[in-house]
């Protein structure tokens, strides 16, 4: 088993290489360069190779990637070509309310999701197995922004109940208002989002829980289990559920890049610093450093997440071992 | 009877306004009815976008610019008229024959940290935007002066490649502190943490920012001019137009900038009793560009054909509902040169715009799509993502000309690569745009053949479509080079008349967006593209 996590960490390193070619490659190709959108549109070609020189885009490609590669080994992803800052220290501005957010959106599906699929299963075709479904469709169909809008419109607007966007009320904070105060507040703006983004993808976890749970209760060892007369609760919990869950808990693990990643329209909806916002503008802009960094982000914890749900399944299910 | 009673009421007036004088600052009564100004308060401002930087010389966006309006100050401001006044600068002259221009600056004024503001900050700001290594869009503005003089710590007297009366609108750029910049090298220079703290010398003083969530600065106490008033600004970020509204209706911000044309009327109404709502036109344009070389565009009356043959009024009418104006040629009527009357206003008219086709020898074919020597009239105009409002006029446009028998087909690019691989190598048959026009009418950039493309095929101006006209070139060198107003607005009159005449553009719309501010806010002047002197403005609850 040792050898085996040794052998997957080191076959890492030439992916997330790999990948940083990739990614390196065909944020170069895309036309434009940030020097495009810095200078007048007229400047003369003479000036723009001068600035280009400056930052260094005039050098080979493969010049410019290992320069790139070799800060960040040393922790350094450089500054964004746009506004000078330290690209580490603005993505770290950014990361809290993005983990912030995206945790407790998990922690909401998960918690929603897993009942709801197995009560589905366990009363398939039933009334609530259907309502149930037909939300599903309607969570995945409609569009967030829509949803978004529209419990803005009653939530905050026709109701008044809820703030429409922000983190939190500008100037409050526990210094001003106490811990309580402070603590209803943000939760008060975090609602929304939350609600929104959960109802477009609990229905995924929720069908994945069913069709597991309908899957198990079908296998001959539940069936056993009922035939040598254990109480129903004790079938479902103890033997039925324990193996329905298998599937969910590697797909925490995968899930582990969504935490770290960005949502654009909920961002943009919900007036949210998150990461997303941060992306799309970078690329827009084509910022090559904070582009890369976080695409890099997102294939590390891609890969890391993917590692993590094959130690998972080890865990969970005796029956599968690594060499 | 009567007058006594006038003057009993207006000496109440008198003794209110001493009473009220040891409290809030009073305003001078001049002729209106007294107000009393109270200093304090918030006002909070919605805001679309990322700002930048809050360095004038590198910032390029409106969003920043809102802000650095507020933190700092040029040599001259814009007044509601959109004429220059003096803001640091207290007088100016130019010499006689427009080389030599001296400035006079204020002796009052001081930085936020408490430095005194002198005119070796100018020539630092003049100067770095000058550097080989400024990265910025202001290089072209002042290429036309040789060199910043000071002499002592209040005049700056600029020396000039040749007379460029344009140059004094460019002024109005924030000047920014010596002592804080020249601690770091003009190519680093947005690395600055002034870049992002800015000390300015303006009514209000920056106290910080929450990246995408808001903005706030505070009464400058210290401010040499009349204000300001309300002690808090805040900006809050909103990433979409329909929540910012909300917002607005909810009463988290006092103002917004831009109420898209389709929800003013329901706003309107919501709320008529707490809010002012006001038309803010844009300097600036809508239009699609023409190449001049182009097998089809190059014949002027097709270009004719095309502004009789689009129905430019019901794009104002329908997709600004009514906000905007057509467009007759390349100034807005803000600007004081505007021509008005004159221009021929080519008014709706399809069965003009056919004839004109016939005159030009395009028949229509069988498909009834338009052909002359066997080539079929196909125009395809190239634009940007992401503009609603122009898609939706692009639709009608594209609509019009089909009924002339043109097949206009409209392509969507995204910005970088529209740029990149069409408008910077002017390689095109037409696109839709907008310009955002400044406070000079000079438009020699756009216009001149000399700012069309060079022999390496390289854009050196912004005359992509590259329109030539010798009696254009002529006018518009006149009226960089003439210093007098009067003689200036003559020679731009004269332009408009042959751009409206030959037709570089289809001149579309500008629009003037709706916008809304708190009736708690007094002392707004709306002047010709938006509210101005917001040190004066005040809060009354």
């Amino acid at each position: 088993m040792r050898s085996y996590i040794i052998r997957r960490i080191l076959q890492m390193i030439p992916l997330l290489i790999g990948i940083s070619i990739v990614n390196f490659t065909i944020m170069h190709l895309a036309p434009g360069d940030p020097v495009d959108l810095l200078v007048e549109r007229n400047a003369t070609a003479e000036e723009r190779a001068r600035i280009k020189e400056l930052y260094g885009l005039n050098d080979p490609l493969p010049v410019q990637y290992f320069r790139w590669l070799g800060h960040v080994l040393k922790g350094d992803f450089g500054k964004s070509f746009v506004d000078g800052q330290s690209v580490s220290k603005t993505i770290l501005e950014r990361l809290p309310y993005t983990l912030y957010l995206n945790f407790l959106i998990m922690v909401v599906i998960y918690l929603i999701a897993v009942p709801v699929g197995i009560i589905s299963a366990l009363k398939q075709y039933s009334k609530f197995d259907h309502i149930m479904t037909t939300l599903a469709f309607l969570g995945q169909a409609i569009p967030s922004f829509w949803i978004g809008l529209i419990l803005i419109y009653f939530f905050g607007l026709k109701l008044d109940w809820l703030p429409i966007s922000g983190v939190g009320t500008i100037g409050l904070s526990v210094k001003t208002a106490g811990f309580w105060a402070t603590f209803a507040d943000r939760a008060a703006h975090v609602v929304m989002p939350v609600a929104v983004v959960a109802f477009g993808s609990l229905t995924g976890v929720a069908r994945y829980m069913r069709s597991s749970m309908l899957e198990v209760i079908r296998q001959d060892y539940v069936r056993t289990a009922r035939a040598k007369g254990l109480p129903e609760k004790v079938v479902i919990v103890k033997h039925a559920l324990r193996n329905a869950l298998l599937p969910i808990v590697t797909l925490l693990g995968s899930e582990l890049p969504l935490l770290f990643g960005g949502m654009v329209v909920i961002e943009s909806i919900f007036s949210w610093p998150g990461i997303g916002l941060l992306s799309i503008r970078a690329i827009l802009q084509r910022d090559y450093q904070i582009v890369m960094a976080i695409n890099m982000m997102g294939a590390v914890l891609m890969v890391l997440g993917n590692f993590l749900a094959d130690l998972l399944y080890v865990v969970v299910d005796p029956r599968i071992k690594y060499s | 009877m009567r007058k006594s009673l006038a003057v009993v009421m207006v000496s109440l007036l008198a003794l209110a306004l001493v009473l009220s004088a040891c409290g809030p600052k009073p305003e001078q009564p001049n002729g209106g009815e007294p107000k009393t100004k109270t200093v304090g308060g918030q006002l909070v401002l919605g805001l679309t976008g990322n700002p930048v930087t809050f360095n004038p010389i590198l910032s390029t966006d409106t969003t920043s610019g809102a802000i650095i309006g507020r933190v700092f100050n040029g040599l001259v401001r814009v007044n509601e008229t959109m004429e220059l006044v003096p803001d640091l600068a207290e007088s100016w002259e130019f010499s006689p024959d427009g080389l030599t221009w001296t400035f006079k600056l204020r002796e009052d004024v001081v930085w936020h940290d408490g430095t005194p503001f002198t005119a070796a900050d100018v020539k630092y700001t003049y100067d770095a935007i000058k550097h080989p290594d400024y990265a910025g869009v202001r290089k072209t503005d002042f290429k036309p002066i040789k060199e910043v003089e000071t002499q002592g710590d209040y005049t700056v007297i600029l020396h000039l490649e040749e007379p460029y009366a344009p140059l004094l609108s460019k002024l109005t750029i924030g000047i920014i502190p010596k002592h804080i910049f020249e601690t770091t090298s003009i190519k680093d220079m947005k690395e600055n943490p002034a870049c992002m703290q800015p000390i300015g010398t303006g009514p209000y003083k920056f106290v910080k920012w929450e990246k995408d969530q808001y903005i706030m600065v505070e009464a400058n106490p210290d401010y040499y001019g009349e204000g300001p008033y309300i002690q808090t600004v805040i900006w809050k970020f909103y990433g979409d137009n329909q929540v910012m509204l909300a917002a607005l209706e909810k009463g988290d911000i006092d103002y917004m900038g831009a109420i898209p044309p389709d929800d003013v009327e329901r706003v309107q109404q919501a709320l008529a009793s707490t809010h002012e709502f006001k038309q803010i036109p844009q300097n600036g344009y809508t239009y699609i560009g023409l190449k001049q070389t182009d097998p089809i565009l190059k014949d002027k009356l097709v270009r004719q054909a095309l502004m009789y043959g689009t129905n430019r009024a019901q794009i104002v009418e329908e997709v600004l509902r009514g906000y905007g104006d057509v467009m007759h040629a390349n100034l807005t009527p803000s600007s004081w040169a505007y021509a008005g009357d004159v221009l021929n206003p080519y008014e709706y008219n399809p069965e003009k715009a056919k004839e004109l086709l016939d005159e030009a020898g395009w028949k229509v074919g069988a498909d009834g799509i338009r052909e002359k020597d066997g080539q079929k009239m196909n125009v395809k105009i190239l634009t940007s993502t992401g503009n609603k409002i122009l898609e939706s006029a692009l639709l009608i446009t594209q609509q019009n000309w089909k009924e002339l028998g043109i097949n206009a087909v409209v392509e969507y690019i995204e910005w970088s690569v529209l740029c990149a691989q069409y408008l910077d190598v002017a390689k095109f048959q037409a696109y839709a745009l907008g310009w955002s026009l400044g406070v000079d009418p000079d438009c020699y950039l756009y216009f001149h053949s000399s700012a069309a493309v060079d022999e390496n095929g390289q854009l050196v101006g912004f005359n992509d479509v590259e329109f030539k006209n010798a009696e254009l070139d002529e006018l518009l060198e006149r009226g960089r080079t003439e210093m007098d107003k009067e003689t200036r607005k003559q020679i731009y009159v004269e332009i408009q008349k042959i751009i409206n005449e030959e037709l570089p553009y289809v001149f579309l719309y500008r629009n003037n967006t709706p916008a809304a501010m708190h009736k708690k806010v007094k002392g707004v002047v709306w002047g010709a593209t938006g509210p101005l002197y917001p040190e004066k403005w005040w809060i009354e609850e």
